[in-house]
């Protein structure tokens, strides 16, 4: 390069700068590239993540649910969902006698 | 070292930081000088510099050859400069080439800029130059390059390069001793 950058366009630098900077450079280029690798892995694990939140959710809010407006039998539905039961007419009369004798079943008026 | 041989070294996994070192060395200062021109500023140009080096050494793989090694790099800092005036010029809400006033603002702004009669007047006159005039004049009259290399770096014809360049240099050269 011929042309003097200070001479013809004034510009200066800080003294050493770039024997000061060339390792600045390879540092900063090799780490940014570590810390965007990372940052994928994590990206990885944000659908599980929410997938997790979800069913956390699921779990909190149903076991915090008020039945009050509830049919015996959506009552029923919804706690076979969770159990994992299947429905029989066995299950439902289980079911009531369980709950009423707790006194938490609503009736429909 | 020959381009090939830095590219493989580049390329390869258990090389490729050593290979990275050496480009370093080969091209920071060139690299800096063509941002600086562009950016106009040290400081703006020191981030544009890193910001080009974490570039290159990203996409090496993705580097076919199909160029000089030298020409991808300058093309990768020019896009690069080039982002930097655009985002600043969102910041600032002007256009990219509405940018004489903010030039020179940028120029006595800037703590390593001295300000003597030629420097001034050059500014004067690159000032009043689009941004793309500006980069085929600095790429030709101070970093040298080919025609050909700069048409490959702008993705521009050759000729209308050509055509542009000495347009410029015409001018300078009748206004820059007035």
């Amino acid at each position: 390069m011929k042309k003097n950058h200070n001479k013809e366009l004034g510009f200066k630098i800080p003294k050493n700068y770039f024997e000061e900077s060339n390792n600045l450079l390879f540092d900063l280029s090799v780490n940014k590239k570590r810390n965007i690798f990372n940052l994928k892995s994590l990206s990885e694990f944000i659908p599980y993540s929410i997938a997790a939140i979800f069913i956390i959710g699921f779990f909190v809010i149903n076991s915090n649910q008020n039945i009050d407006n509830s049919t015996i039998e959506d009552s029923a539905l919804l706690y076979s969902l969770i159990s994992g039961e299947e429905i029989t007419e066995e299950y439902v009369f289980d079911y009531l006698v369980t709950n009423t004798s707790n006194n938490k079943i609503n009736y429909k008026k | 070292m020959k381009d090939e041989e830095l590219v493989i070294l580049l390329k390869s996994k258990e090389l490729k930081n050593k290979g990275f070192k050496i480009l370093i060395d080969l091209y920071q200062f060139k690299i800096y000088w063509m941002i600086r021109k562009v950016v106009l500023s040290h400081e703006s140009a020191n981030d544009v510099l890193q910001n080009t080096y974490i570039k290159i050494y990203r996409n090496i793989d993705k580097f076919r050859q199909e160029s000089k090694l030298s020409t991808w790099i300058y093309r990768i800092a020019y896009n690069e400069s080039i982002r930097f005036l655009s985002n600043e010029s969102k910041i600032k809400k002007i256009s990219i080439d509405t940018v004489q006033e903010n030039y020179t603002k940028k120029l006595y702004a800037d703590n390593y800029f001295d300000a003597n009669k030629l420097s001034v007047k050059f500014h004067q006159l690159l000032s009043e130059l689009t941004v793309r005039q500006r980069t085929i004049f600095n790429m030709k009259y101070f970093d040298e390059l080919k025609f050909k290399e700069i048409s490959k770096i702008l993705e521009m014809n050759e000729n209308t390069i050509k055509s542009i360049y000495y347009d410029v240099e015409k001018k300078i050269k009748r206004d820059i001793n007035e």
